[in-house]
């Protein structure tokens, strides 16, 4: 019986990012570019529709004073504590409710609750206790996130494959250990389609908090500043940039973990 | 175990039953005593049905002997199989393994699935393992231990592979070695080679008898092919459905290995076939 052999030449890696990157590009690329050559025709008004070139011009612009990159860094740094407590809070949560009946039946019909209620609709809730500060931001885009994260756990952990958790039952493994070593990295597939509602709608609520508590900074700012002074240009950038970014989160850290794990491991199949 | 009679009421319960029972039980690795299970099927909204899937099985296995049990469809064979390994609670009967009652799950039996259940994010070497390190084994003797197993399953060559890119056949081998590393008192097998084409069953009961005659296991087999029993057991236990019980059994008594064209193997699987449709019949009169 031969066993395996493992290959990992410059061609192929070469190949694997070349891929990678067209195959993640591309797509938008080809929108970026319909996008201009209708701009470009003026077949809708240039002050509702501006060209992707002028937009990207008024943003490197920005760039080099400095103001956009606060911009953005602001955003980033918010989401990115808000979706750490989300990711962390609801995934536990989840679990817990997937594998205790008690915490499920108290559980269910809570999230259920919240789940319809919208982030934007939390923040005047919110306001009232912590007032227009970063905490009211933070706080509100953690619980809406969370939401998503821990629906999805919870299914995740109730639809590991019976047989797995009967083998680890028949080798003593229970409670926390059974959580940890097959509950968690087997709903690992469901739990990571969670993180990506759970950030997507991260993102949504961060820009509505950015509108409703008015900070200094943030891309949410930035855009209704320009709304004000009908900068479409601007208004247009800030869309395209959220999306980018969005996107890029998705595919660099979501994507990869899923490709180191539950795509090596062939629960998920390849694209 | 030597009691005597009058002192039996210091025994342990187990002990004290064996002595009732005759010399013949004291040596029984398993003794399953009338057992009984009925499932409590929740269709929600108010509706409960209740399902008797054991009606009242009595069987002795002796140590190192290999029981084949044998019987259609949902006659009950993965319940007991399942109560065994302490997954479900039984619903009565009694149950010892080595004397000691059995109820919980525990390392002291190796399960085999139909479907190997082997944990896809444990490479193989790690699946293997498992088993062996819930036993708190020192880790100095792991190495040793996966090699000793991954040999006998002969598995070389595939140590940190994943087991969703293994064959159905080399899954099996897996789950077999990891049922065999945490060197169980009872080998309880569901089916095992039941998604397998014939040819790869056909080379995997060949692995297992050679198996089993390397470690003289005590093997509790569970399968629908009357060949597969013939050609494993020392002992065939046949059972019927609805409820489960057992209605037959029979002593495999050919050398190994076995040549499944012989006229003495082809007689015993006609026997079996038989008996296993006779109650069919009666099941539908
Ligand atoms: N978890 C369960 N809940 C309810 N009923 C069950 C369950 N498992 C098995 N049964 C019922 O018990 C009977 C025996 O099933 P099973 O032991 O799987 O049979 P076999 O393995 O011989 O095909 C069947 O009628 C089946 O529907
Ligand atoms: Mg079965």
């Amino acid at each position: 019986m031969s066993g395996e052999t493992t290959t990992t030449s410059w061609k192929a890696k070469a190949e694997f990012y070349f891929r990678a990157v067209l195959e993640n590009l591309l797509p938008i690329a080809i929108l970026l570019g319909i996008w201009e050559f209708v701009s470009w025709n003026e077949w809708v008004p240039p002050q509702l529709f501006p060209r992707i070139l002028t937009i990207f011009f008024d943003m490197v612009e920005e760039i080099t004073d400095g103001v956009l990159l606060t911009h953005i860094g602001t955003s980033i740094v918010r989401l990115l504590i808000s979706v750490f407590f989300a990711l962390i809070a609801g995934t536990i949560i989840g679990i817990v409710m997937g594998a205790s009946r008690t915490f499920e039946w108290m559980l269910v019909p809570v999230v259920n609750f919240f789940s319809v209620i919208p982030g934007i609709a939390l923040f005047p809730a919110t306001i009232l206790f912590w007032g227009l500060t970063e905490q009211a931001v933070v706080i509100t885009i953690s619980f809406a996130t969370s939401i998503p994260i821990i629906l999805n756990t919870w299914v995740g952990v109730k639809t590991v494959n019976e047989t797995l958790v009967h083998a680890a039952r028949s080798m003593e493994t229970k409670g926390l250990a059974l959580l940890l070593k097959v509950l968690l990295p087997g709903s690992l597939p469901v739990v990571i389609a969670g993180w990506r509602i759970g950030i997507a709608r991260a993102w949504r609520v961060l820009l509505a908090g950015e509108l409703l508590a008015s900070p200094e900074m943030g891309l949410g700012v930035r855009i209704f500043d320009a709304q004000e002074t009908l900068n479409s240009a601007v208004i247009y950038g800030g869309i395209i940039i959220i999306g980018f970014l969005g996107f890029a989160m998705e595919r660099l850290v979501l994507r990869s973990l899923e490709v180191a794990t539950v795509q090596r491991w062939g629960m998920m199949r390849e694209l | 175990m030597a009691f005597p009679e009058i002192l039996s009421f210091l025994a342990p319960h187990s002990v004290r039953r064996c002595l009732v029972i005759g010399p013949n039980s004291v040596s029984a690795k398993l003794v399953i005593n009338s057992l009984q299970k009925t499932f409590v099927v929740n269709e929600g909204f108010g509706h409960s049905r209740h399902v008797q899937a054991i009606e009242n099985v009595s069987l002795e296995v002796t140590d190192g002997e290999f029981v084949c049990v044998i019987g259609p469809s949902g006659c009950g064979k993965s319940t007991m199989l399942m109560i065994m390994a302490g997954l479900y609670p039984k619903t009565g009967g009694e149950i010892f393994l080595d004397g000691q009652p059995l109820s919980e799950p525990g390392l002291n039996r190796g399960v085999v699935f139909q479907d190997f259940a082997l944990f896809p994010w444990l490479s193989v070497r790690e699946n293997i393992l498992y088993g062996v390190k819930q036993k708190k084994i020192p880790e100095d003797k792991h190495n040793g231990i996966v090699d000793h197993y991954i040999e006998m399953m002969s598995l070389q060559g595939f140590e940190h592979t994943f087991p969703n890119r293994l064959s159905g056949g080399m899954r099996q081998r897996v789950a077999i070695a990891r049922a065999l590393a945490l060197d169980p008192e009872l080998l309880l097998m569901d089916e095992p080679f039941g998604a397998l084409d014939a040819q790869t069953r056909a080379n995997l009961q060949q692995v297992l008898v050679d198996v089993w005659e390397q470690t003289k296991k005590t093997v509790l087999f569970i399968t629908h092919d009357v060949r597969e029993a013939t050609f494993l057991a020392d002992r065939v236990i046949v059972m019927s459905a609805r409820p489960g019980r057992i209605t037959a059994e029979i002593k495999v008594d050919l050398p190994r290995p076995r040549d499944i064209l012989a006229p003495e193997f082809v007689e015993i699987e006609r026997n079996l076939a038989s008996l296993i449709e006779s109650q069919n019949e009666t099941l539908h009169n």
